[in-house]
């Protein structure tokens, strides 16, 4: 595996790994909620909170939707 | 030399030509994202309109929870190849974007197993939900391969590395993340209510 | 030429796709050919094909695999190819939708043959069917697509001093993405129609003959024309204004095309999901409206009116935005109540997406969803009421210049007043069950997009001709057009309202007696009405060729597109705009000029 350049590229890299476990965690815990749960209403409303945080993560951390309205950072 | 310009608060905004360019394109890739992700929500909700929100109980459940790993996997993978291309770490990132590609095609794979098993019909209520959402999103993940494919072949060089040269690989890897956001959804929609 | 190679492309194109298909269910022990399905997968294909014949790939796509794209050429040659000039695409859109209209009023013009007495005579029922859906889909289409495709994609660059559209390419490509729909739909009329009208309600729909396949085709296509260009504007307003063009200084036909590009944008969608439903039920055995299997059609009225109530408003925003510019330029003063118009714009925005079931109240949809949208849609007339207040406001002690632009955004007014205050009718759930699915809903959609947005599309044509063509406009010819059309449109539309009242059903091919009276009269009006387009076909051809050399700013505006050369030079500025104040400060004094043009910056000399 290649090494990685510089002090900021491993702050970033390891900002991603953790925003990664943070969404393998909530997508177990989806699947555990789903399999042992049965009143339906509940259940929706979990998933849905559950899902609704990925998608922020995703958003957020991964895609940096706030670059829209920060401007590209300058190196 | 990048041009900067500093807000207040002290941060330090690129204000070159080149990065007026991405800011633009990147609004233009996000409108273009909430287009589609609109079209993804009307057959989401449609699934409610005309199958409540039964499930089949055909389903691999396993298989729907690898595939789904295996999706969010590829979204890390993505987001350490844009880290790396805009970082100047070409070779890194060409790694991951090859990595990326490779879970996305396995979970095409997967998708299409899926629909080779189906018990059920795409003329139930349910299948026709679950054949249309899976169907759209397949055809969204292999172009999104298509793309990420595209940018491996033309990084060689280096063209695409560091800062706003990184834009083109920046704009397949926010694509991907948006083919995972509507999985994000999808996901628990078809596979895990009852 | 390069539309010549576009054809041969999407034919191969067309041939490869529904060869493999062809194939692939051979080797299946099926038939060959199965036109619904070797259409769906043919069609794809095939517009790669066009696009890459059209210029898409020469000009584009080549950069992507490692090539080099080469330059646009110069000159009357550029109009018939891929183009990346904003004003060259505005031309080209404007002709190409105006060919549509006159199609789609020739449609009308059988329509109204047929209908003129009892029984039939011009067409058989089916046919009949074919040219009312034809005219249907061409007019929404031309309504939602010229003001922002023609005028938007000329104007609004030069009026916020931008240089192109952010987005040059997407530009070219969602013009190319037209003439594909056009020719789909004749195709579609050619191999015997589809008798669904616009709206393509299943499950007729998913029933009838395969022309309803290509319509499909085409207007998921438009739909992505839409889309496109929606995004394009947005964009191209939120980063390409020049220095001092502030969001308040913004000319309100900007605004205008704003507004209605953040509707198409986000709801478009709706129509293609219900298209993209009804293929899908077609040829992928799917049940989304197929009740036996749980499906519903309800579901289609549902997705398809989240989309196509706001679409009237990509319509009439940019309209409502031309008709303002045109009515402060003539009539010498400041647009009243600038700001509240901004408000009432984004207001109608935000308000069209909570609307559309008004559309449904006698579909047998859920009980408890009629009073809200009842509550809602009559709620939309209070920003619409604002517009209207500011248009009266403006022209207010004003000194009109009665040329030809000014009357048809006069007209605009009045046509709209009576198309909204009709609005109500329908709004209100008691009458709408009576009135619903007659004439006086016809009578209605065609005062407030007809008189509304075609009105105000002359407007448009009229006043900014001279800047598309380098050209003045006959005026006499203009004013004949006028006459015609507005009597002749009183004439056709307010009877409609009252045959329906007595109960007339739209979109039938023959009728009892006891309406025949009504329809004789209605079509001589609809002849007159027609009559007045060959004044303005004759008047366009005419003055483009040989009219009289029109000045840089021939109705002394101050917007910026007047204060360059008629037509604009290529890159619109040969010097920075600069822009000191609000666009209409006619009369007030101490006010700074709206807009000047600077010397050349070094980044654009
Ligand atoms: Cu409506």
């Amino acid at each position: 595996m290649s090494t990685l350049n510089s002090a900021a590229e491993q702050v970033a890299q390891r900002r991603g790994l953790m925003v990664f476990l943070a969404l393998a965690v909530l997508t177990v815990i989806e699947y555990i909620v789903a399999v042992s749960l049965d009143s339906v209403p509940v259940l929706v409303a979990l998933l849905a909170v559950a899902a609704g945080a990925k998608c922020w993560a995703i958003t957020v951390y991964f895609m940096h939707v706030s670059k829209l309205w920060r401007g590209e950072e300058a190196h | 030399m990048a041009a900067t310009a500093t807000l207040p608060h002290g941060r330090e905004v690129d204000s070159s030509h080149a990065a007026r360019r991405v800011r633009i394109n990147r609004l233009g890739l996000w409108l273009f994202l909430a287009s589609d992700g609109a079209l993804f929500a009307l057959f989401a909700a449609s699934r409610f309109y005309i199958a409540g929100t039964a499930i089949s109980p055909h389903l691999n459940q396993l298989l729907g929870l690898g595939i789904t790993s295996l999706l969010l996997l590829s979204s890390f993978t993505a987001y350490r190849a844009e880290t790396a291309f805009t970082h100047g770490n070409t070779s890194h990132g060409r790694m991951m974007l090859l990595a990326t590609v490779l879970m996305g095609l396995m979970f095409f794979g997967g998708v299409v197993y899926e629909w080779s098993i189906a018990e059920f019909s795409p003329s139930e209520a349910y299948g026709t939900a679950f054949f249309s959402m899976t169907g759209m999103h397949a055809f969204h993940v292999v172009t999104g391969v298509f793309f990420l494919l595209l940018m491996w072949a033309r990084s060689g060089d280096g063209k695409f590395t560091g800062g706003t040269n990184a834009w083109p690989i920046a704009a397949a890897v926010i694509y991907w993340h948006f083919v995972d956001v509507v999985w994000v959804f999808f996901y628990p929609t078809l596979y895990l209510l009852k | 030429m390069a539309i010549i190679l576009g054809f041969v492309l999407a034919v191969v194109g067309f041939t490869l796709g529904t060869g493999v298909l062809g194939g692939i269910r051979v080797s299946m022990g099926l038939e060959y050919w199965s036109t619904d399905l070797s259409w769906t997968i043919g069609y794809p294909f095939a517009l790669l094909g066009w696009l890459a014949g059209v210029g898409g790939w020469k000009y584009w796509a080549t950069e992507w695999f490692g090539g080099t794209a080469a330059q646009t050429p110069k000159g009357v040659k550029r109009y018939f190819e891929w183009n990346m000039d904003h004003k060259v695409i505005g031309v080209q859109y404007g002709v190409t939708f105006v060919a549509l209209l006159l199609l789609s009023g020739l449609a009308a013009m059988g329509i109204r043959y047929e209908l003129m007495q009892p029984g039939m005579q011009l067409f058989t029922q089916d046919q009949y069917n074919a040219v009312m859906s034809f005219h249907g889909i061409g007019m929404v289409a031309v309504a939602v697509a010229i003001m922002l495709g023609a005028f938007g994609n000329y104007v609004v660059p030069i009026m916020i001093g931008a240089h192109d559209m952010a987005f040059p390419r997407v530009n070219a490509l969602s013009y190319w993405l037209v003439p594909p729909v056009a020719i789909m739909l004749v195709i579609a009329v050619i191999m015997g129609g589809w008798d669904t009208g616009w709206t393509a309600y299943p499950p007729l729909s998913v029933l009838n003959k395969s022309g309803q396949v290509l319509f499909n085709l085409a207007v998921i296509t438009f739909g992505l024309v839409s889309i496109l260009g929606g995004i394009n504007f947005i964009v191209t307003i939120v980063y390409e204004r020049a220095p001092g063009m502030t969001w308040g200084r913004l000319p309100i036909f900007v605004w205008g095309a704003f507004a209605g590009s953040l509707i198409a944008f986000f709801f478009t969608q709706g129509f293609a999901a219900g298209l993209i439903m009804i293929l899908l039920d077609r040829v992928a055995n799917t049940s989304f409206f197929h009740a036996a299997e749980g499906g519903s059609p309800i579901l289609y009225e549902h997705v398809f009116w989240f989309y196509s109530h706001p679409a009237v408003y990509v319509m009439v925003l940019p309209a409502f935005g031309a008709v303002l510019e045109v009515l402060s330029h003539m009539s010498r003063k400041p647009l009243y109540a600038y700001k509240w118009v901004v408000g009432a714009m984004l207001g109608i925005v935000a308000l069209s997406g909570v609307v559309w079931a008004h559309h449904m109240f006698t579909s047998g949809m859920e009980d408890y969803l009629h009073a809200p949208f009842l509550v809602l849609t009559e709620m939309i007339s209070i920003p619409t009421g604002i517009i209207f207040l500011a248009a009266i406001g403006t022209i207010w002690a004003g000194r009109l210049w009665m040329r030809t632009p000014m009357l048809f955004a006069l007209a605009f007014i009045f046509n709209f007043t009576v198309g909204g205050l009709t609005g109500i009718y329908l709004a209100d759930v008691p009458t709408d069950i009576h009135l619903h699915d007659t004439y006086f809903v016809v009578a209605h959609f065609h005062y407030t997009i007809m008189g509304g947005e075609i009105f105000a599309l002359f407007a448009a044509l009229y006043y900014w001709f001279p800047k598309m063509t380098g050209r003045e406009f006959n005026e006499t010819l203009g004013k004949i057009h006028f006459w015609l059309m507005f009597i002749g449109f009183q004439l056709v539309f307010i009877p409609m309202f009252q045959v329906g009242v007595k109960g007339m059903n739209r979109r039938v091919a023959d009728y009892p007696d006891a309406y025949a009276d009504f329809n004789r009269f209605i079509s001589i009006s609809g002849f007159v009405l027609g009559s007045s387009f060959i004044f303005f076909t004759a008047n366009m051809i005419l003055s483009w060729v040989k009219g009289r050399r029109a000045a840089a700013n021939p109705w002394h505006a101050t917007t910026l597109e007047w204060q360059v050369s008629s037509p604009p030079p290529e890159h619109n500025f040969e010097g920075t705009p600069v822009i000191e104040s609000g666009p209409y400060e006619y009369g007030v004094p101490g006010a700074p000029k709206h807009a000047h043009i600077g010397p050349a910056s070094a980044e654009h000399a």
